[in-house]
């Protein structure tokens, strides 16, 4: 197959983004992207986005192309949930490994903060998300009841507490502080975590992501073009998907998240090991969900993910960095686009260039994305050229 | 409360009607002798058409959360309340509210038994559970 790698990245800082319009944000992105990698838009003949629910065309990828004055032959508007970004990553390598497109611009964006009330995001999610329609929404589960659930059955499985669940909210805001693009950036001490109001028991305010203005655009085009390009070579190693059920109801189990076989399938594809990962970046739309999502791909014993980040294992410096961006408890969630700062975070450790936040050794990363509750998942290994 | 009304077109309405009339129905597939909830009109192993058979009503709570900010407007009015997932007798699971105590008095592995609320559809009711 022919390899492909990532040449051009670009993220804004995540937050509130007034006066900014969301095809105004996609468009500049990807103009950023692509300057990034030393391209022009008049190269770009595949595009992928996510329709995002601040500008929900159901053909967004065509209208953001006409937006751009450009005209690609292939333009894709897809729907993978928070596993998106490896969807759409690997969406683009099969199109240049069949011959289909040369330059894939990927972008995601979503700008659920300034143009869409949160209220009117969080209840789209509870109507339309993960929510069943018919059997689980007259009982008025919100998103983060449902993952209260988890949560709960997880601390009564394990024996884990609250501190768990502040273990990876404070790790995540740690990093957070360091990062110029993280949205959430005070400091949070366990006293300040339990000091916010509960949400949906047992799960606190700071166990819940902030909803923030943000994504970003990745330009994908093959390894060989790649090296002749002005960034250092990132490459695709290889992707998994995998998805068990869509709805909470059908879940086997409450405490299991089934992000395994994703992981799997992409270290087979990629021909590395597991003990290969230098770099975690381990989706966390909730911190039950990071502490579950841990364990299912092998990073931590079942029960043990919170006692990994107190004893600082997931630390820059740790056996494992994770989440060193701030995850999206702290980096942000974008909405529709939620993960795809993951990606770009991989990328920036892989070409070197994450200044002080640089690991001093990053060979192989790992990029989970998920989607529902604990429905889809997604896995990226990249890898430096 | 009066709930608002499930969708009374989709594959769960014998469920939603049953309710209504005091009885908890859940779909079975008799060949593969499983349960098979959410509800898909035909077994998804083995496509037999799936046939609806009546539960005790006796369960326990495999776990729970307590919604403080409801997101839902018809439910704005109501928090804090129970949304849990309810094991019954009969091995099946579903989601569904604790409902006739404050939620704190909700514990992991209670014993609950079904009761049955109104919804604005004078046709279809709902299963919710109490404290047994």
């Amino acid at each position: 197959m022919t390899e492909t790698a990532i040449v051009g990245i670009a993220e804004l800082p995540q937050g509130k983004m007034p006066g900014v319009t969301p095809m105004g944000l996609h468009s500049g992105l990807a103009r950023m992207a692509l300057a990034d990698a030393g391209l022009e838009a008049r190269d770009v003949d595949a595009i992928i986005t996510l329709s995002p629910r601040s500008d929900p065309y159901l053909i967004h990828a065509t209208a953001l192309a006409e937006f751009m004055g450009i005209a690609p032959p292939v333009a894709l508007t897809v729907e993978g949930g928070g596993a998106a970004p490896a969807v759409m990553t690997d969406m683009a390598r099969m199109m240049i490994a069949g011959g289909r497109a040369k330059t894939v611009l990927v972008v995601s964006a979503d700008m659920p903060l300034s143009v869409v009330s949160r209220n009117a995001y969080v209840n789209t999610l509870a109507d339309a998300g993960p929510v069943h329609p018919d059997i689980e929404r007259p009982y008025g589960p919100s998103v983060p009841s449902l993952f209260g659930i988890c949560a709960r059955a997880y601390m009564d499985e394990f024996g884990c507490t609250d501190e768990d669940l502040a273990a990876a909210a404070m790790h995540d805001r740690r990093h957070a502080m360091a990062h110029p693009n993280a949205h959430m950036r005070q400091p949070m001490t366990l006293e300040s975590y339990r000091a916010t109001q509960m949400i949906a028991d047992p799960l606190r305010l700071l166990d819940c992501t902030p909803v923030s203005d943000g994504g970003a655009a990745v330009v994908v085009t093959s390894l060989e073009r790649a090296r002749d390009l002005r960034q250092p070579v990132v490459r695709v190693l290889g992707a998994g998907f995998c998805a068990a059920r869509l709805h909470l109801s059908a879940a086997a189990s409450l405490t299991e998240s089934g992000a395994g076989p994703s992981l799997r399938d992409a270290l087979a594809q990629a021909g590395r090991a597991a003990s290969d990962i230098d770099l975690a970046l381990v989706y966390d739309c909730f911190t039950i969900a990071l502490l579950m999502n841990i364990e299912a791909l092998g990073l931590a014993p079942r029960g043990g993910a919170g006692a990994a980040f107190r004893n600082g294992e997931f630390n820059a410096t740790g056996r494992l960095p994770l989440n060193i961006h701030g995850g999206l408890l702290s980096h942000g969630y974008p909405g529709r686009a939620a993960g795809i700062s993951n990606l770009v975070e991989a990328v920036v450790q892989l070409r070197g260039q994450a200044g002080e936040r640089q690991l001093p050794k990053v060979e192989t990363t790992l990029t989970h994305g998920m989607g529902g509750v604990f429905a889809t998942h997604g896995t990226l290994l990249l890898g430096k050229g | 409360m009066i709930h608002s009304a499930p969708r009374g077109n989709r594959e769960a309405a014998p469920h939603w009607k049953a309710a209504r009339e005091g009885r908890l129905l859940m779909p079975y597939c008799e060949p593969c002798a499983a349960w098979n909830w959410p509800p898909a009109g035909a077994c998804p192993h083995c496509q037999t058409p799936l046939t609806w058979r009546e539960c005790s009503g006796a369960g326990k709570v495999v776990s729970f959360s307590i919604v403080r900010r409801a997101v839902q407007p018809e439910w704005k009015d109501h928090a804090p309340y129970v949304v849990a997932v309810i094991e019954l007798a009969e091995g099946v699971r579903m989601l569904s509210n604790v409902v006739d105590c404050p939620a704190e008095a909700v514990t992991m592995g209670a014993a609950v038994q079904v009761a049955f609320h109104e919804t604005t559809d004078p046709e279809l009711g709902l299963p919710v559970f109490r404290l047994a």
